[in-house]
């Protein structure tokens, strides 16, 4: 009896005690939880990521798509520009495609903001707020509009858009 | 021998054997952050990219009038 006593002590032949497991139960935890927030942590970061390249894509689209629209706006060179006419959060430019009934519109609305063509209206979400103003040259003369958008993801951007009936200007003396 | 078989079948496993479940473990966690990372560069360098082009397009509509000297 006393020698199987002391052979059980041996801890080679014991197996693992108590106090082992729960030290390694613990050390285990504290690894675990480490790995865990840093994961979380990683995991937020790639969904900001993704959230501010599909913003920018966003933008980049509507850079496209209101630049275009802009160029289209073909007033005739007896007015002195297309007039930008403001309701509310929505704005319109008459003169589109040189029609002076057909009109280009752009309104923000719960943070989207439409820019309707009369034949397609595209709609980019994710904005915080977003202003249309004429935008001028050097002279006071209307050269198109500068939209101005704002959101989480893209910070505050000014897109400057010409219209496609604004004069090209070459420097005196060239 | 029988010791030693009795003793390694009794106490789980080695620590050569833990070690290397960590090391996997870790090799993995690296691959995932460092995927992230990647993924984070790209973005950034797409966001900077977007905002040079919009910069660019303002300086081309914008200079096509304003080349006045000043008056």
């Amino acid at each position: 009896m006393r020698r199987r006593v002391l052979s059980r002590s041996r801890p080679s032949e014991q197996g693992f005690t108590l106090v082992e497991v729960l030290i390694g139960m613990a050390i285990l935890s504290i690894l675990g939880v480490g790995v865990w927030s840093g994961v979380t942590v990683a995991l937020r970061t790639a969904e900001r990521f993704h959230a501010r390249a599909l913003a920018n894509a966003r933008l980049l689209q509507l850079d496209d798509r209101f630049r275009e629209c802009a160029g289209r706006i073909l007033a005739p060179w007896w007015i002195s520009g297309p007039s930008l006419s403001t309701t509310g959060g929505s704005w319109s430019v008459a003169w589109l495609d040189g029609d002076p009934k057909r009109k280009l519109v752009l309104s923000f609305s719960e943070g989207v903001l439409s820019v309707d063509d009369g034949a397609y209206v595209s709609r980019y979400p994710g904005l915080s707020s977003a202003s249309l103003a004429a935008g001028l040259d050097g002279r006071n003369e209307s050269l198109g509009m500068t939209l101005t958008v704002e959101g989480k993801d893209i910070g505050h951007k000014a897109i400057v858009a010409r219209y496609g009936s604004a004069p090209v200007r070459t420097p005196e003396g060239s | 021998m029988g010791k030693l078989n009795r003793s390694r079948g009794e106490r789980g496993f080695v620590l050569l054997d833990v070690l290397a479940a960590l090391a996997i473990a870790l090799l993995g966690l690296t691959v995932f952050i460092g995927s992230l990372a990647g993924a984070g560069r790209i973005a950034i360098a797409q966001a900077d990219r977007v905002v040079r082009t919009i910069e660019q397009r303002n300086a081309d509509a914008e200079t096509r009038v304003v080349t006045f000297p000043a008056e």
